[in-house]
C-alpha cells in the first residue's frame, strides 16, 4: 500500500467521525422544533444548525481528499508528491475543525467587528468558520492541489481523469476565497456567496465526485478506462452546462436583475436531464455485472448514488425551481428537504462507496460482503428518505399557510410553525433521524470490522 | 398563484420528473432483460409523464415560457434513455464488455 493511501485512510476515519458529529448536531437541531425550550440561551438552535451544516461540508471534503489520496498513486503509478506537507495539512485541518467546533459550542458569537470575523464566527451560512480557519482551509486545498499536480508532473503522466481533476481544483480553490471578505451590501454579499456555495456544490464538487466515481468504477467493476473517461467527459459537460447557470435559481429574490428569473429557471429545469442519463448508466452497469461485484457494499452504495442524485437533486429540485413556485417555497423546510436528499444522493453515498473500496484493499479481502452493511445501507437510506419526506410535508405546510395564504407576515410565520401539518412533519423528521443515526452506528461497526471478522479470501462468486 | 394551485403545480412538477426517471429505469431494465413487459412499463411511465405535462400546460398558472420549457423537457426525456443506452452498448461493445443475456 502506498503512503498516500495510509493518509487516505486517516482522512476517511476523520470524515466518518465528523459524519457522526453532523448527525448528533442534526438530531439536536431537529429536536428544537419539537421542544423549543431545550437548551434555551445555553446552546441555541442557530449554533446546532451551524455545526450540522458546516460539519457536513467538512466531512464530505475530507472524504473527497481521502478518495483522491487513495486513487492518485495507483492512477499515476507512483507515490504522491509532497506527502510530508499533506500529512501536516491533515493534522492542521483536524485541529482547526476541533478548535472551530469548540468556539462554536462554548463561545458561539461575539460583538459585531473584525475580532469576531477573525476568531469567532463569520456568520455566513455554510462558511461560518472564522477567517483564520477559512485561511487554513484555503492552505489545505492549496497543499492538495500541489500534491495532485506535483504527482502528475513527477510521473510525467496524465490521464483523462487526472486532467479533469486538475482543472477542477482551480475553481475549487479560487471559489473558497469568497468566504473571506465581509461585504456590507447584502445583495452584493449574497451574489458572491452563492458563487461559492452553488459553484462548489453544483459544479466543482460534481466534477470532483465524477472523477472519484470514474476511478472507483475502474477498480470496482474493472470498467475500461476508455468507457469511464468518455462518460466522465459527457457527464461533466452536461452537469457543468446546466449547473453553472443553474446558479440563477439562487438569484431570484436577493435583489439581482429580473433576467435571472429566466436564466435560473431555464438552466435549473435542465439539471435533471444528465442525472437521468446517469440512472440509465447505473442500470446498464448493474446488468453487465448482474448486481455482483467483489465488493458488494461499494457496489450498492454506487448504485444508491445514481438513484439518490436523480431523486434528490432532480425530482425534489424540479418541484421548486421554477420562479413562480420558488417564490413561495424558498427558505422553507421544503428547501431543507431538497438539500438533505441531494447532498446524500450526490455525495454522501459516493464517499461511503469509496471507503468500502479502500477497506477491501487495505485489509486484503478478495470478496467483501456480510450482513451488517445491508442493515446500515437500509437504515441510512430509509432514514434519509423518511427525513426528506417529512421535511417536504412541513415545507409545503409553510409555503401553503405562511407564504400563499398568510402573505409572509410574522404572524403567518408563527401560525405556519404551529400548524399540525408542520409539527407532524417535524416529529416524523426526528423519528427518521433516529433511524438514520442507528444506521450510522451500524455503518461504523461494519467499517471497523468488515473483512476482519469474515474469512479472508472467501470464495468469490462469478462476476463478469 | 393560489395556495392550492401552488401545491398542485409543485406536486405535478415533481411527479413529472419522477415518471421520467421511471421511464428511464424500466426502459433500461427492459433492454437489459430483453423483455417487452418492462419496456412497455417504461413507455407507460412516459405516457403518464406526457399526461402530467398536458395537465400542467392546460391548467397550471405557470407562465407561457415555463409551459414551453415543460413541453421541451418531456421531449428530451423521451430521447435520453434510448440514446444513452445505444451509446453505452457501443462503447462497451468496442471494449468487449457488452451485456450478454
Amino acid at each position: 500500500m502506498y503512503h498516500s493511501q495510509r493518509l487516505a485512510l486517516k482522512y476517511f476515519t476523520a470524515a466518518i467521525a465528523l459524519f457522526g458529529v453532523m448527525i448528533v448536531a442534526g438530531l439536536l437541531a431537529a429536536y428544537y422544533y419539537i421542544d423549543p425550550q431545550i437548551l434555551y440561551n445555553v446552546f441555541d438552535f442557530s449554533m446546532a444548525k451551524i455545526l450540522h451544516i458546516d460539519v457536513l461540508i467538512i466531512w464530505l471534503l475530507m472524504g473527497f481528499f481521502g478518495a483522491v489520496y487513495w486513487f492518485l498513486p495507483e492512477e499515476l503509478g507512483r507515490e504522491t508528491v509532497g506527502l510530508g506537507v499533506a500529512k501536516v495539512a491533515f493534522y492542521v485541518l483536524c485541529a482547526a475543525v476541533l478548535v472551530v467546533a469548540a468556539v462554536f459550542i462554548f463561545v458561539q458569537y461575539g460583538k459585531s467587528g473584525e475580532f469576531s470575523l477573525w476568531f469567532i464566527n463569520q456568520g455566513r451560512k455554510y462558511v461560518e468558520a472564522p477567517r483564520w480557519a477559512a485561511l487554513g482551509i484555503t492552505a489545505v486545498v492549496l497543499v492538495f492541489m500541489y500534491n495532485v499536480v506535483g504527482t502528475a508532473l513527477k510521473a510525467k503522466k496524465i490521464t483523462g481523469v487526472v486532467a479533469v481533476l486538475i482543472v477542477d481544483l482551480v475553481p475549487l480553490f479560487a471559489l473558497y476565497l469568497i468566504s473571506l471578505p465581509a461585504i456590507t451590501n447584502m445583495s452584493v454579499d449574497l451574489y458572491w456567496w452563492w458563487w461559492l456555495v452553488h459553484m462548489w456544490v453544483e459544479a466543482t464538487w460534481e466534477v470532483l465526485i465524477g472523477c472519484i466515481m470514474a476511478l472507483a468504477l475502474m477498480q470496482l467493476l474493472g470498467t475500461s478506462r476508455r468507457i469511464v473517461e468518455t462518460w466522465l467527459y459527457i457527464e461533466v459537460a452536461l452537469v457543468l452546462g446546466t449547473g453553472i447557470l443553474g446558479l440563477g435559481h439562487h438569484y431570484f429574490w436577493i435583489g439581482t436583475p429580473k433576467y435571472w428569473l429566466s436564466i435560473g429557471g431555464l438552466f435549473s429545469a435542465f439539471e435533471p436531464l444528465p442525472l437521468l442519463g446517469m440512472v440509465v448508466h447505473a442500470v446498464y452497469d448493474s446488468g453487465v455485472h448482474r448486481m455482483k461485484a467483489t465488493n458488494r457494499p461499494a457496489f450498492y452504495w454506487v448504485m444508491a448514488e445514481a438513484f439518490g442524485n436523480f431523486i434528490g437533486a432532480g425530482v425534489w429540485g424540479f418541484m421548486m425551481t421554477l420562479p413562480q413556485i420558488n417564490l413561495f417555497s424558498h427558505g422553507t423546510q421544503w428547501t431543507v428537504s431538497h438539500g438533505h436528499f441531494a447532498f446524500w444522493g450526490a455525495y454522501g453515498c459516493g464517499v461511503i462507496a469509496v471507503i468500502y473500496l479502500a477497506l477491501q484493499k487495505s485489509r486484503s479481502v478478495s470478496y467483501m460482503d456480510g450482513t451488517a452493511w445491508k442493515w446500515s445501507f437500509a437504515l441510512l437510506n430509509i432514514g434519509l428518505v423518511g427525513m426528506a419526506g417529512a421535511l417536504l410535508v412541513s415545507g409545503m405546510a409553510q409555503a401553503f399557510y405562511e407564504r400563499a395564504i398568510g402573505g409572509s407576515t410574522l404572524q403567518a410565520f408563527i401560525q405556519a410553525q404551529s400548524s399540525p401539518w408542520f409539527m407532524q412533519g417535524m416529529y416524523a423528521r426526528f423519528g427518521f433521524g433516529i433511524l438514520f443515526a442507528v444506521g450510522y452506528v451500524i455503518l461504523v461497526y461494519n467499517l471497523l470490522t468488515v473483512g476482519r471478522r469474515e474469512a479472508v479470501g472467501a470464495a468469490v462468486p462469478a462476476a463478469t | 398563484m393560489s395556495s392550492v394551485e401552488l401545491l398542485k403545480t409543485a406536486g405535478l412538477l415533481g411527479v413529472l420528473v419522477l415518471f421520467g426517471g421511471g421511464y428511464g429505469v424500466l426502459y433500461a431494465v427492459g433492454r437489459l432483460r430483453r423483455q417487452r413487459l418492462w419496456l412497455r412499463g417504461g413507455f407507460a411511465c412516459y405516457a403518464v409523464q406526457v399526461l402530467i405535462a398536458a395537465v400542467l400546460v392546460a391548467t397550471s398558472p405557470l407562465a407561457l415560457g415555463w409551459k414551453a420549457l415543460i413541453v421541451f423537457s418531456v421531449l428530451a426525456y423521451l430521447a435520453i434513455p434510448p440514446v444513452t443506452w445505444r451509446y453505452l452498448e457501443r462503447t462497451h461493445h468496442d471494449e468487449g464488455e457488452a451485456y450478454d443475456s
